[in-house]
């Protein structure tokens, strides 16, 4: 972009200083062009932890930062010895199953889609139609279909005589009903593995054929691990994600946690501490609490970065 | 699959021609619609079922007393705390529309800054953008409550659209990496015509970039839309709730009615569907792009 740099050396001050208010010129127009979305999150998202962390020190029952007394570390040892914080750690690692399940069959789905499928197109519309739809119509939805009395499955269980099941009531059964909801929001893992499966080298494919080596042999050798930085990628957004899940949680509980409190999952715990026990616990709490997890997600995310350097091929 | 195996490797027969018909391929892809389309199904036909019979009868794939419109009229006219559901229709619209299109112009202005523009403060900002990405933010959902409740502007609009019209990095990294693909001469050769920065952007990489703008939009307009705990927080006086939130109230109001509630379900997803399967070719394709950025 600069014509002008061959010939510096015959100006003269005047125009070596005009030169030099260009270039702050075009700096100062283009760290304009780039600057909102850094604002923003100055302003939206290090403000707001900055934020959090003081009040993490205090405690405070009420909207209002000026009446938040300081009470050190107290809020941390209150968190760490609740009883229901392990509960909500296990909560939400139990729903962390989600991401291997979700991607097993996404990568199942997407591999069978790259065969030559009748309506291979509409398929794939239809695939991501449930990611279009807002959490809380797919949770009221499924909701009906496990309900107790009338619900689908439990019509088509008792026409089969086997006993009701009560998704929304029996402990042991409500996380299979909440994973089975995540499952049927699984569009954007098919469609990126597909592309993932699209941007495959073919010539290796056809290489290892020629070579003997059978379909399955190619899909593991040479397929799969050219999948692998989509399938990390994948893994790592999806775990982000799915450990702060809660607005599932939220809508489909009658009783706000669930069955044995199996719904509350840690970030639905942030809330419910701020604002469902407000006098008991409250913002100070929550804010003590919403480190603990950052610190819990960034831990898992280290490990995950560890592990994917021994499985993510980069060729 | 054996008869596969047992070809290849006694007779060396070229792979493209030993393809079976995909029975088995064709019944897990049945199976996979299936499990999508048949939930969509029982919410479409309890929607309009009547309530007598969906909430006193075992569950009918067809209703006994065939299909009536009164779960759609209960759901348009009942209020709940004074918000009806087309008004809170309206208030999404309005709050999320503008701010989503505000909010990607902004994102594509940085976005070209970022990958056609050299300045000081580049590398760190960018670096900075990226590492934000890895933040878990729900660090920040108390705070920022009571952060905007400390400045005013709880029960406005407000906290929901400014953060957006400042632009996304998802969508800034998105755009970055589509005008990289764009040739630094066409830039060059636009900047020696005597067009300035701004007028590179908006004569040259602006109109290019046009697809790839809507298909951004579009994708954050649904998670806007979809948006459930930011309003929930911030809109607290009934007549603001957007659809999602007044969803969820309606859906606690009437518990026991189900043909409402599905029909309040229908309702919201309806819009979004219809503007997917209008858009598809963009979203599928801004969708299977994004992989490519590997965080």
């Amino acid at each position: 972009m600069d014509c002008y740099g061959k010939y510096l050396h015959v100006r003269s001050d005047a125009e070596k200083k005009a030169r030099r208010r260009k270039i702050l010129r075009r700096n100062f127009i283009a760290t304009a062009m780039a600057s909102p979305p850094f604002i923003g999150f100055l302003l939206f998202t290090t403000l707001p932890m900055i934020i959090s962390l003081a009040i993490s020190f205090t405690e405070l029952h009420s909207y209002n930062l000026s009446l938040a007394k300081f009470t050190g570390f107290g809020n941390y040892v209150e968190v760490l010895r609740s009883d229901m914080l392990w509960t909500a750690v296990l909560n939400t690692l139990y729903y962390c199953l989600s991401v291997p399940l979700n991607l097993c069959l996404a990568l199942f789905i997407a591999n069978v889609l790259t065969r030559k499928i009748v309506c291979g197109k509409a398929v794939r519309v239809i695939l991501f139609i449930p990611q279009v739809c807002s959490s809380v119509a797919v949770t009221l939805m499924w909701q009906w279909i496990f309900e107790d009395n009338y619900g689908v499955i439990n019509t088509v269980l008792s026409a089969l005589n086997i006993p009701k099941i009560h998704f929304m009531t029996d402990k042991n059964w409500f996380m299979p009903a909440v994973l089975t909801i995540s499952l049927w929001q699984n569009g954007t893992n098919v469609v990126l593995l597909e592309a993932a499966f699209a941007n495959i080298n073919k010539s290796l494919q056809e290489a290892a054929r020629i070579d003997g080596a059978s379909e399955r042999r190619v899909f593991w050798s040479v397929t799969l691990p050219g999948l692998t930085p989509t399938v990390f990628y994948m893994v790592t957004m999806n775990l982000i994600t799915a450990l702060q899940e809660q607005t599932v949680m939220q809508i489909i509980t009658t009783n706000g946690v669930g069955p044995g409190y199996r719904a509350l999952t840690l970030v639905y715990y942030i809330y419910r501490m701020a604002f469902t026990y407000t006098s008991t616990m409250g913002m100070g709490m929550a804010c003590a609490l919403s480190w603990i997890v950052a610190l819990i997600i960034i831990i898992i995310m280290r490990i995950n970065f560890k592990l994917g350097q021994k499985w993510v091929c980069y060729d | 699959m054996k008869n596969d195996v047992f070809l290849n490797d006694a007779a060396f027969v070229p792979a493209k021609k030993k393809r079976n018909p995909l029975i088995g391929s064709h019944i897990i892809i049945l199976f996979a619609v299936l499990f999508v389309l048949l939930p969509t199904y029982i919410m479409l036909i309890t929607s309009f079922t009547s309530a007598i019979e969906a909430n006193n009868a075992a569950f009918r794939w067809w209703p006994e007393s065939g299909l009536t419109l009164s779960g759609y009229i209960k759901a348009f006219t009942r209020k709940t705390a004074g918000n009806s559901l087309l008004r809170s229709f309206g208030n999404t619209m309005w709050i999320y529309m503008p701010a989503t299109i505000v909010g990607v112009f902004v994102s594509s202005m940085a976005a070209f800054a970022f990958a056609k523009l050299d300045f000081y403060l580049k590398k760190p900002m960018f670096a900075i953008l990226l590492a934000s990405l890895t933040l878990p933010n729900c660090i920040g959902i108390i705070a920022s409550f009571l952060m905007f409740d400390a400045i005013g502007w709880i029960n406005t609009a407000l906290p929901l659209m400014i953060p957006r019209m400042l632009g996304s990095v998802g969508v800034v990294f998105f755009l970055r990496q589509y005008f990289m693909g764009i040739p630094d001469d066409l830039v060059g050769a636009a900047s020696i015509d005597g067009l300035g920065e701004i007028g590179v952007y908006f004569k040259i990489m602006l109109p290019i970039a046009v697809p790839a703008l809507i298909s951004q939009f579009i994708l954050n307009f649904i998670i806007g839309y979809n948006d459930y705990l930011p309003p929930l927080l911030y809109l607290q006086n009934a007549k603001m709730y957007t659809l999602q939130i007044s969803l969820a109230f309606f859906a606690e109001a009437y518990v026991q009615d189900w043909p409402l509630r599905m029909a309040g379900c229908v309702i919201s997803m309806v819009p979004l569907i219809v503007l997917y399967l209008i858009s598809q070719k963009y979203i599928l394709k801004g969708v299977a792009i994004s992989s490519g950025l590997k965080g």
